[in-house]
């Protein structure tokens, strides 16, 4: 007996004890709680990280690049047998019937909004910090200039999108604004940043958003402000442009590829550049891959490209043909027989006979029906060697050239869209170094006229996703006809708010034709 | 000396017996078991012989068990049903008990013979289900409750204990998703799936402790699964009873010499259905055939001179065997069962397959005169997989047919750089999949009489699951000599561990006519989760595999990753119970739980789940007239309130970590960001059910069934939500938001259309309706018309396959209705906007995955020493996409091989998802048909002994045209028949079960 109570005391009392847990509160190991975050400079400063590591999406070709490249005349992504129909989505977007829920457009969307989300996020999180570092004061200014480049973009494409400057206040389904509300706001937070923003140009500014690259954001702003807003601006674009030309921080390289080899940093031509690196940069979505996305199944072997390609997209066929034949820049376009380094021809395999050399062909016999070696394949960007699933070269977004031949159409503009010297002079000295004998093929004021200088932007900036700017600034994109398409309404020179965002936010407000 | 001499000529024939079919070490046991044996009949003092027959019929019961109460003699009966115990006195007690029926006590009083009739348990209403926290008679269960004993599991080469159930409880599907592959599991929902994104698996409790794995249990060691369908039933699990509970009970020893139970089959496997594409021979005829007419295509079609079946040659006929031997026993206080378990299973794909061994105890001691009962289990298991890459299956019917297996020089002939066209029989040969587990799980029960009507229980245990796989990629392989790479190998480990405590306190009294039985209780549970990963490239040599990750080059430059993480979550729960019957009419069962998970946030952690049932036996009132054929007759109802919070811990809380490099001066550092939209609103996901049902038996148990309806309400479903960004992080966030509603039918049908001496027919048949209705997927803050999903692939096809949506259900399939075609062979789909284009608009539902109607039906004949299962399972009423179809029965596939429907097709346009390929999907499956023989045991010296043949996926019945129609009922994505699948076969075992 008694033992027996002796046991059931133990039993209860230990019951009593065990059972008297409630606890609830989560361990975080493998996270960090937000609230322990931000107590040393190496930490903010890896905070800071996203909003440059963000802007690694805009070279995506299901993305910003994409959209704004594979919609114009300079390159096609046709469908090739069973390949790459994607429901019609590239073949839409190449006849501008692209609808509101074509998943590229959204991804671009999301793209630029989450970079203009982290930017208010962390310029949110660092006012919160009461000491701020120097480089954490100049990073603030520099969070302010990405998402003014953000929005820029935004606008360029959407044209009417929701202003959210604040990350704390922001409403929970921000409506939409009006593109000049939008346009006000770029301009007013670039022209506010640019005295504090760094004007040096040497490696602690590079790939960084520096005064430069902030001028620059500004002159395409202005150049394109008569598309924005229906006033032109040519006097303020011309300033920003001069800025930087005055800087003296910047110089055409000798060689054009310079630019876009493998080891690119040093370009003196480049202004704001992306950095990639096939070891850091490897995130899916957000790696530098034109490779990838033109090059044949077995044209990877033609560059050394470690992986397989995925053969798809090409240089439209009348683009390409239009360049003159002593222009050394069409070489960023391959045609003809494929060879290894070594010489060995490469073959043609699965739907055409094997035995069949690998030709890249200028022409496209269908945008529906293509053969997979159709089309001639753009290699601006050096590709010689790539490893793994990015390429080393880093992405110019702006470079100088553009700079010089922005100024020359602003210079146009300003003279009723006749040349002046001034501008002969500036297209001349970018043209001149694309030829062996460059006295054959310069410009006077009588040839250099409007279309020539759409012409010539084309032939220089081809595959830099400024296409579908110039074209839009030029009439020419909803209304131009090319090899695959006719003109539209005028209305397909914005692209339509993703229906997906719109399901998501019900206060957006769909563009006008959609 | 008599006695002995027939032992040991017993021994003899078992030895050989034991030597020829199968492993020597059991010599060691049956001698121990020997001399058990004829020390315990030594002691007898006074003999007592009988015949045990059957009280329903009449007949004889063989192996029935005979013990003498509070010793460990005891016997069983013969074949003939006679027995014959030596007891130590006329004045003892002798327990009597069988499988399926009650268990019944019998004094001796001084008699020599005495003949025992048992009452078949499935009769009376009184067998013991066990109902979580407690057991309860089948007439007082007021909840939905199923339970399914031993006798009635499927018979075969089980490996998984719920294969035992296929077919068996209406409401419980138990679905193949994955064909024959022996390392895949089943897909089991009860009552389909009442939630979007939290999960849809019923909670599984073994022997009390929620959470366990069914993979670690021995399924000879099962004694019953009892199965809580709906929410009244459930609800005292709470937090995780939203998709049903099952509770497993694994058997114990009883008092008494060593019994040994073994168990062995050998299983061999045959393809199912193949896919029919063209041979050799009739990919050259249509190459000819299409050289006029055209010529691009037949130049493309090379012929390699090979004629090679590639299905063929990436599939094999596999041999199996499963062996399982348990011992128990035990003297008056304490008993014990050990078993092991050991299962080799090969997969019919080359390379596919596991080898397993378990190993579970179970121990009783009974103390202070049954005041004290401890109950410990101990189990563990490794397990070694080698899964393969079901892409195999793909490219054997994509691989053109004259393409030679191997090359002149005698490696696998690749074609590198052709677009997803790796060598199937490389793509399972050329690959390392190591994928080791190792389970334990212990735990300790205590139960305290504190009073002769109090009860105080305590369970503590712990679970964990230890993995480390390995795999390696040599350096020949396709996918590195496609890459230029030298070998990639990668390892990876982790433990989840789950740690447990229950207590509970129990207070019953009976007082005339009523009954209260009152129960209070808590419960702790921890979950943790790690793990660790790394992965490395560029080896010197092959022949490390994954055994030597460092000395490859790709870690050291950056380029290979590496990882750990670790994530925990609690459950803390207060609950009780009370179940109130009067005169074994009217019956009560209320129960509640206040439960706590910290999964969710700050302020919505806890939620409270209550529950209640009522019966009434309609059978024990005289007035209704209904006792005098109604053995039972009752009608039940029952509401009963669940929470599901089966969702990633963490997520209402803001969190940071790496997000990539960034280039800061001069160097790429690190950047950090958050990981997702923070909710800290997040809560418990709730399911209201109202059951109602029908229990009856007749004509003393020879007819029986069961009728239910239930309709629940999910609330606050765990969803992820669109969001804008900004102001949000991400463009999704977990929200509590819509609602959806699950209503069906069940019955059930138990008889026994014949039973006679020798002859003896059992008959059971279920079927369910399900029907799912989405209601809401909004509310003010949270706006989702509908949501697409699945993807149906590449190349060239960007289309979703499902869609969900209010007022519909779930598992819709979503896309172009198909018309025809025009004269070119190109698409006609309905132009449901009349816009001239084919638009996402219109693409509309074209059918549903999740089958209306499952259904069961087994028949056991029993006839002399024969004995003879069938059983039928069967899905209705669903589409199965029929994946394979949308690219392969279309010609534009060439130079690829094509399947022969393909060979005349009038199709010329590239390959689109549409309604031509969703395909009705009924089918019924003659899922087991068993052939046995039980052997004159005693002649043999076996108390059992049987041999059986089992085969199963027998026969197929149905209109759908690919490999087989049972795929994935559950999930977002139902009816998917994938081109990357694993075949499913027919299975034939020879087994063998032998007990002494």
């Amino acid at each position: 007996m008694k033992k027996l109570l002796l046991t059931i005391s133990t039993f209860l009392s230990i019951l009593l004890v065990f059972s008297s847990c409630n606890d609830l509160s989560q361990n975080v190991h493998s996270d960090i709680a937000e609230q322990n975050f931000y107590e040393t400079e190496r930490q903010v400063l890896a905070a800071a990280g996203p909003a440059y590591s963000g802007l690694r999406t805009y070279t995506q070709i299901a993305g910003i690049w994409g959209v704004q490249e594979l919609t114009t005349d300079e390159t096609v992504l046709p469908t090739r047998g069973q390949h790459w129909y994607n429901d019609g989505m590239y073949q839409r977007y190449q006849r501008h019937t692209w609808h509101a829920e074509e998943g590229n457009t959204n991804i671009a969307w999301n793209d630029i909004f989450s970079g203009i989300n982290t930017t208010n996020r962390l310029l949110h999180q660092f006012g919160e910090i009461e000491e701020k570092s120097e480089a954490l004061e100049l990073i603030t200014y520099e969070l302010r200039g990405l998402r003014a480049f953000w929005y820029f973009l935004a606008l360029d494409m959407f044209g009417n999108v929701p202003l959210v400057t604040s990350y704390e206040e922001a409403d929970a389904a921000p409506a939409t604004n009006s593109r000049q509300e939008v346009f006000n706001f770029v301009e007013e937070e670039l022209t506010s940043v640019i005295p504090n923003l760094s004007s040096e140009v040497n490696s602690n500014t590079y790939g960084r958003f520096h005064r430069w690259a902030a001028y620059a954001t500004l002159a395409k702003l202005y150049l394109n402000a008569e598309v924005y807003t229906g006033s032109p601006r040519y006097g303020d674009a011309l300033s920003a442009l001069n800025a930087i030309i005055d800087s003296g921080n910047y110089s055409l390289e000798d060689n054009y590829f310079a630019n876009f080899a493998v080891e690119n940093q040093g370009s003196s031509e480049n202004i704001f550049v992306i950095p990639y690196d096939h070891t850091y940069t490897t995130e899916w979505g957000s790696m530098h891959q034109p490779h990838f996305w033109t090059l044949h199944f077995v044209g990877n072997q033609a560059v050394n490209m470690q992986y397989g390609a995925w053969g798809g997209f090409a240089g439209g066929p009348e683009f390409v043909q239009s360049y003159d034949d002593a222009d050394e820049r069409k070489d960023i376009w391959l045609t003809g027989v494929q060879t290894t380094p070594a010489g060995d021809t490469l073959y043609n395999n699965q739907e055409l006979p094997s035995d069949s050399a690998l030709v890249y062909t200028e022409s496209i016999s269908s945008l529906e029906n293509a053969h997979k070696n159709e089309g001639a394949r753009l290699m601006k960007y050096d590709y010689t060697g790539a490893q793994e699933w990015s390429l080393d070269n880093d992405y110019a977004i702006y470079r100088y050239a553009d700079i010089l031949l922005m100024k020359a159409e602003v210079l146009m503009r300003q003279n009723g869209g006749n040349a002046t010297s001034e501008a002969v002079t500036l297209v001349n000295e970018v043209r001149s170094r694309a030829f062996d004998n460059p006295g054959e093929h310069m410009y006077s004021t009588g040839s250099l006229t409007m279309d020539t200088l759409l012409a010539e932007r084309g032939w220089e900036l081809a595959g830099e996703a400024w296409r579908r700017n110039d074209l839009v600034r030029f009439d020419e994109f909803a209304s131009g006809s090319w090899t695959f398409k006719s003109p539209v309404d005028e209305t397909r020179n914005i692209f339509p708010i993703p229906q997906q965002q719109i399901n998501s936010n019900p206060n957006l407000e769909q563009n006008p034709g959609y | 000396m008599g006695k002995r001499q027939i032992v040991g000529y017993r021994q003899f024939r078992n030895r050989k017996l034991v030597n020829a079919l199968f492993m020597g070490g059991l010599v060691f046991l049956l001698l121990s078991m020997t001399v058990d044996h004829v020390f315990a009949q030594g002691q007898g003092k006074e003999t007592i012989e009988g015949i045990v027959s059957d009280a329903s019929t009449g007949e004889p019961l063989p192996g029935v068990n005979i013990l003498v109460k509070g010793t460990s003699v005891g016997t069983s009966s013969n074949t003939d049903g006679s027995y014959e115990v030596t007891v130590p006195s006329l004045q003892d007690t002798l327990v009597v008990s069988f499988v399926g029926f009650q268990t019944q006590e019998v004094t001796i009083a001084g008699r020599r013979t005495i003949d025992i009739t048992l009452q078949p348990q499935a009769i009376s209403g009184e067998e013991l289900v066990v109902v979580g926290y407690g057991t309860q008679t089948r007439r007082e269960i007021s909840g939905s409750v199923s339970s399914v004993t031993p006798e009635d599991f499927n018979e075969g080469a089980v490996s998984n204990p719920m294969q035992l159930l296929q077919g068996k409880v209406a409401g419980l599907s138990v679905v193949n998703t994955n064909g024959g592959d022996p390392t895949s599991d089943f897909e089991v929902r009860l009552r389909g799936s009442s939630s979007l994104n939290a999960s849809s698996e019923p909670l599984v409790v073994i022997d009390g402790i929620p959470g366990g794995d069914l993979n670690q249990l021995n399924p000879n060691d099962i004694e019953s699964i009892d199965i809580l369908k709906d929410g009244s039933a459930a609800a005292i699990y709470g937090t995780r009873g939203t998709n049903g509970v099952i509770l497993v009970t694994t058997k114990k020893g009883n008092a008494g010499s060593v019994q040994v139970e073994y168990s062995g089959k050998v299983q061999t496997q045959q393809i199912q259905r193949s896919i029919d594409v063209l041979s050799a021979e009739q990919y050259r005829t249509l190459k000819s055939r299409l050289s006029e007419s055209d010529p691009d295509i037949a130049s493309s079609m090379t012929d390699y001179g090979a004629s090679t079946d590639w299905f063929n040659e990436v599939t094999r006929n596999p041999v199996s065997n499963i062996h399982s031997l348990a011992l128990s026993g035990g003297m008056e206080n304490t008993t014990y069962r050990a078993s092991l378990y050991y299962a080799n299973q090969q997969g019919v794909m080359l390379s596919s397959g596991q080898n397993e061994y378990r190993g579970n105890i179970n121990l009783q001691q009974s103390n202070l005169d049954g005041r004290l009962q401890l109950d410990l289990r101990l189990g563990v298991s490794d397990l070694q997989e080698n899964t393969v890459d079901y892409d195999a299956i793909r490219q054997s019917i994509k691989w053109n047919p004259t393409e030679p297996v191997y090359n002149e020089s005698g490696e696998l002939n690749e074609k590198l750089g052709a677009w997803q066209y790796q060598n199937p029989v490389g793509v399972l040969t050329e690959r390392t999949t190591d994928d080791g587990t190792t389970r334990f799980h212990g735990d300790l029960a205590a139960s305290l009489k504190v009073l002769n009507n109090l009860e105080v229980t305590a369970q503590a245990g712990m679970q964990s699951n230890k993995w480390l796989n390995g795999y390696y990629e040599p350096s020949y392989s396709y996918p590195q000599e496609v890459n230029g790479t030298h070998g990639t190998a990668s390892r990876a480990a982790g433990r989840t561990t789950t740690n447990t405590f229950e207590s509970t306190i129990e207070w019953s009294r009976d007082i005339s006519s009523h009954s209260v039985d009152l129960i209070g209780g808590y419960s702790y549970q921890k979950f943790t989760d790690e793990g660790f990963d790394a992965e490395n490239t560029e080896f010197i040599t092959d022949g490390f595999s994954y055994n030597n990750l460092g000395s490859g080059s790709y870690l050291e430059e950056g380029q290979a990753g590496m990882g750990s993480y670790k994530t925990e979550s609690k459950l803390v729960g207060y609950f009780s119970r009370l179940t109130y019957n009067f005169d074994q009419r009217y019956f009560l069962s209320a129960s509640g739980r206040y439960e706590g998970s910290s999964k969710f946030g700050e302020n919505n952690k806890w939620g409270f789940f209550p529950a209640v049932s009522a019966a009434w036996d309609l059978s024990n009132e005289e007035f209704t007239g209904l006792s005098e054929q109604f053995d039972l007759f009752k009608l039940r109802v029952g509401f009963g309130i669940t929470g599901n919070q089966g969702i990633d811990p963490y997520i209402p809380l803001q969190r940071l970590n790496a997000s990539g490099y960034f280039y800061y001066q001069g160097e790429f550092i690190p950047g950090y960001e958050p990981v997702s939209n923070p909710n800290p609103n997040l809560q418990w996901e709730t399911k209201e059910e109202l059951n109602v049902g029908i229990d009856w038996t007749l004509a003393s148990g020879r007819l029986g069934g069961a009728i239910e309806y239930y309709r629940r309400d999910t609330k606050d479903l765990l969803h992820e939500y669109d969001v804008p960004v900004p102001p949000n992080l991400y463009e999704t966030t977990w929200a509590n938001v819509g609602s959806m509603r699950n209503s069906g039918f069940e019955v059930s049908l138990n008889t026994v259309p014949v039973q006679t001496r020798e002859l003896n027919w059992v008959v059971d048949f279920n079927i369910e309706h399900r029907k799912n209705e989405l209601l809401t997927l909004s509310n003010d803050q949270y706006q989702l018309e509908y949501r697409n999903e699945g993807a149906i692939g590449s190349p060239g096809i960007e289309a979703w396959s499902h869609r969900y949506e209010p007022g519909r259900s779930i598992g819709s399939i979503h896309g172009y209705r198909y018309e025809g075609l025009t004269e070119d062979g190109e698409w006609i789909f309905s132009d449901l906007n009349d816009d001239d284009q084919y638009t996402p608009e219109d693409r509309t539902y074209i059918g549903n995955g999740v089958p209306d109607f499952f259904a069961g039906l087994t028949s056991r004949l029993n006839y002399k020493n024969w004995d003879m299962t069938v059983m039928f399972r069967g899905m209705f009423g669903h589409q199965v996409i029929n994946h394979k179809r949308i690219w392969y029965d279309n010609p534009t596939t060439l130079p690829n091989n094509i399947m022969v429907s393909a060979m005349d097709s009038e199709i010329r346009d590239d390959p689109r998802f549409s309604s031509l390929q969703v395909e009705d999907a009924d089918f019924v499956k003659l899922d087991n048909l068993t052939l046995g023989y039980t052997l004159p045991a005693e002649q043999i010296g076996f108390r059992d002994a049987r041999v059986f043949l089992t085969g199963t996926n027998l026969l197929l019945i149905t209109g759908y045209s690919g490999l087989d129609p049972e795929v994935a009922t559950g999930g977002l994505t139902p009816g998917l028949d994938d081109r990357q699948d694993y075949p499913s076969t027919r299975t034939f075992t020879l087994g063998v079960n032998l007990s002494f």
